[in-house]
Order: structure tokens, then sequence, then C-alpha cells
């Protein structure tokens, strides 16, 4: 019986769920997304790859190369956290899904 | 001995569209009366304790997150737990203990209204499924919004948590309690009134006491069976500080599990609202040195599903030597055999749902050879002895 109650309760109520992707799910303010790298504050210390538990970034301190590879990546922000100068955050873009692989790469 | 010609065999599983995860039970029926039940695992094993071995402790928090969907938040903390003990005089920050405490309860409630939903859902109610998980989405909004994520949180870490609890979200918590010790009381009540849920679950799949204590059932399923046990007795955490008490039933049925989880909901809310009154202020956070000298510890926590506990050995390296894991479902699994023999086949899925099983954490040791089909019982000697490999 309450559960007939409960059920005809929600009969003339709205949908519970959001209509993704048309209607925009609100953002978290601590999202992790897409890393958000800035190129001239990195000083190449390989510290945010030797953190990472998912072996996702490669740094080149010689040739001055940064990358990471989204598809490996957990969005575990790690990286941010010890990164010394700051110069790495996780957006908060989210849509990342490819249908080629090598465009997971982002080399900031 | 069962007579195979007079009893039929049917395969339920590996996959089944009853089964969550992918597991093979063996049942012998003699009409509709289940008479014998072999269960075999290890079809999601992933080598995570290996995966352990090439990581540095840092690295192991993430890896040990993805154990399991739903109890991530416990995995982090038993380990981070496990690698204090390691290390020896980590003092948290008092704010820390009690932001864990926040998450791990946070986790229960979500943990345990999903249950409900997926009880609901195997009895043939899917109102119950409905609205319990749309309760659990305002558990899950609170979880995104002080972690950024509706699963694997990643807030504990060795020496703290790494995100603190802003006070803006604290009244919303403490909103989101009330609207969820409401419900538990809706649920608990739905769940002991409704004939339907009553005839599915009363008496179904009984689990006696003994037989709890024999097969070391742990968590809800060991509460249900009138044992007062719970890890977090042992006061990790801030869970010494609050006031709360186990919720303890009788009769092991589904019917008691399901009164112990819903049971647990309002204890969980209770927690959480006591914790959001009595938060500290100071440091999330103590730094902690990447090397480990030579050491081996444990640690435990009741998780969701029950005892969850964590070795760890290190060797003065940045990397563990060994990490063992035992996870809930590995000790309340073997339960299901003295549960489900004698009961009826069409009551299997909601006895096997009442133990709340997370297979993909439990795979981890399972010795079968499949070609044969035999299994090898192995020792305590066996396992020291294969762990030093
Ligand atoms: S940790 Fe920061 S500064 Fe160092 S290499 Fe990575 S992004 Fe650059
Ligand atoms: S977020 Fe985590 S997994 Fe992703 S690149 Fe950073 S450390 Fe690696």
């Amino acid at each position: 019986m309450k559960l007939t109650i409960e059920c005809l309760k929600n009969v003339l109520k709205k949908p519970f769920t959001q209509k993704y992707p048309k209607e925009r799910p609100a953002i978290p303010s601590r999202l992790r997304g897409k890393h958000v790298y800035d190129k001239e504050k990195c000083v190449y210390c390989g510290l945010c790859a030797r953190y990472c538990p998912s072996n996702a970034i490669s740094v080149d301190r010689e040739k001055k190369e940064w990358s990471v590879d989204i598809g490996k990546c957990l969005f575990c922000e790690q990286c941010a956290e010890v990164c010394p100068t700051k110069c790495l955050v996780l957006g908060t873009e989210f849509e990342l899904a490819e249908v080629d692989k090598g465009r997971f790469v982002f080399r900031g | 001995m069962i007579d195979m010609k007079k009893n039929t065999t049917i395969p339920i599983g590996p996959q089944h569209p009853a089964l969550i995860e992918p597991e093979y039970l063996k049942v012998s029926v003699d009409g509709e009366t289940i008479v014998d039940v072999d269960i075999q695992l290890g079809y999601i094993h992933r080598g995570i304790e290996r995966l352990m071995q090439d990581r540095n402790y840092v690295q192991n928090i993430f890896v040990a997150e993805r154990m399991c969907g739903i109890c991530s938040g416990s995995h982090t903390c038993a380990y981070s737990m496990a690698i204090e003990n390691l290390i020896g005089d980590v003092e948290l920050p008092p704010r820390a203990k009690y932001i864990r405490t926040i998450i791990l309860e946070l986790e229960r409630l979500h943990s345990h209204l999903l249950w409900a939903g997926v009880a609901g859902y195997e009895i043939g109610i899917d109102t119950v499924f409905m609205s319990a998980w749309k309760d659990r989405e305002y558990v899950m909004d609170l979880l995104e919004q002080i972690s950024g994520n509706r699963v694997n949180y990643g807030m504990s870490t060795i020496g703290g948590v790494r995100r603190d609890i802003s006070s803006d979200i604290m009244p919303q918590l403490v909103k989101v309690m009330d609207v969820v010790s409401k419900r538990a009381d809706y649920y608990a009540d739905v769940f002991l009134s409704d004939k339907v849920i009553r005839a599915r679950t009363e008496g179904v799949g009984a689990l006696s006491r003994a037989d709890a204590e024999k097969f070391s059932a742990v968590g809800p399923v060991l509460r249900a069976c009138g044992f007062d046990y719970d890890i977090r007795r042992e006061g990790y955490a801030a869970y010494g500080d609050v006031e709360w008490e186990p919720v303890v039933a009788k009769k092991g049925d589904v019917q008691a599990k399901a009164i112990v989880r819903l049971g647990e909901l309002k204890v969980a809310a209770s927690i959480i609202k006591q914790c959001v009154s009595k938060m500290p202020k100071g440091d999330i956070r103590v730094k902690v040195a990447p090397n480990i000298s030579e050491n081996e510890d444990v640690a435990r926590v009741e998780a969701p599903r029950g005892e969850l506990f964590y070795y760890a050995r290190s060797n003065g390296s940045d990397m563990p030597e060994r990490v063992r894991i035992r996870t809930p479902t590995y000790s309340n699994i073997l339960t299901l055999k003295p549960t489900l023999i004698g009961q009826q086949l069409a009551d299997l899925p909601i006895i096997v749902a009442a133990i709340d099983p997370c297979f993909a954490c439990t795979d981890r040791v399972a010795l079968l050879d499949v070609n044969k089909g035999d299994k090898k019982i192995v020792d305590g000697t066996y396992f020291r002895k294969i762990e030093r490999v």
C-alpha cells in the first residue's frame, strides 16, 4: 500500500533524471577534467610523470616537451598536486570522447 | 552425496542476467528446491596486488581506489591507514580524521541505498529500486561537490586527506542527512510491512549463528545473525569521538540483512551530523617521506560490505614489497552455500544479492584447475610460502 502511494505520487511529478546532453548538468567546482597546462611556467622537473599512477604523462627535459595521454589518465589530480610551479591543473572539460586514439595525447 | 541422476544441474553464470558481475554458480536442484551449489570465482581477476608492487606508495593510493567502484573511499582509507602504520609515527590532524569519517559514511549511505534498490529489483518491485536510487543521487551529489567525482573520490592520502570540506557545503550536508534518515525510516517500514516484500524476504536464505561464525562472515551479514561486531568500534578515523551503536538483527535471513543495512543508513546520517557539528579546525594533512624503512603492518576498515583488511610490507624503497587485500565479499561469499541449500530456485537472486556481493574485489586468490574442475585446498603455510616469492 505504501508503495502504491509512492508510485502514484511519482506519476504526478516531473522526471528526476536530466536529459543530458540537451540539458547541461551543473558542473561541480572541484570537477577533475582535462588538464590545463601552462608551458611558460613548466620547469620540466618530471615530478608529475613520476607520481602519475597510470604513467600517462611523459616529460622530456632536454627537448622541453611535455605531454599527457588523456586515454590513460584516471583524473586523480595527483600530477597537479605535486607540480612545484602549479603550472598544471585539472580543468572542467569532461566530454573527452574521441574516435581516434592519437587525439587523446595532449601536448599543452 | 547428491544423486546427480535425480537432480538437475543448472549453470548460473559466468554471464547471467540475474548476476551483475561474472561468477559461476553451479546449482543442483530437485524440482524447485536447491540441493547443492558450487561457487566458482576468478572471472575478473585483475592482478591488482601485483600492480601495486610496481608503483610507489602515492601512486598505489589510486590503484587501491580502483579495487571497487562503490567502496573506493574505504579502500583508499584502509590503504592509507596501512601505510601510516608502516611508517609508524604519523599523527593525523584531527580535521583529516573527521573528513575521512564523513566520506566513509557518505559512502556507506550510497552503497546501502544502492543495495536497497538492487534488493527491490531482485524481488521484482521496481518502485523500491527507483526511489532508492533517486534518494542515492542526493548523496552522490554531495560526494561530487566535496570531492569532484561521483565515484573514486580520491580523498584519503597517506597522512591525511587531499581536499577540505568547505564550510558552505556543511548546511547542505545536514539537510541531506535529514532527508536520508527520513527515507531510511520509510524503507525500513516498507521492508517490514509490505506483504509482497515480506513474503520474499522473511525466513528466506537464513544464515544460522553457527554458520556465520564458521564461515567468518563479516559486516551486515554477520550483524544480521546477532553478532555485535563492527570494526568502527576500534575508533579509527573519528569513530572514537562520535556516538553511535552498530545495528544488529537476529534472524540472519534476507529481511534481517535488509533491516541491518537500512538501520545503518540512520546511524551513518547521525555520525555525519555529529562530525559536521564537532568538526575541528586546522590542517588536513601532514607530509610524509616517500621512502619507508623495512616493516610490515595491517589496517582494518569497516567498508559498507564488512571488514576490509590491508596488509603491507615495506623494504626501504618507495614501493611496497607486498600488499595483500582481503575484501568483505571474500568472507561473505562462503556463506552463500549454507544459505542457498533448501531454498527455492526463484529466491536465488535475492539471496545472492543479500550479501551485497562484489566479485571484482574478491577475485584475487582462486586456485582452480579449470580443465579438470578440481579445486585445491590450501592452508596458511602455503600462502606464507607463496607470499615470500
Ligand atoms: S610537475 Fe609541473 S613543472 Fe614539473 S614537469 Fe610536470 S608540469 Fe612541469
Ligand atoms: S590526473 Fe592522475 S592519471 Fe591523470 S595524468 Fe595526472 S596523475 Fe596521471
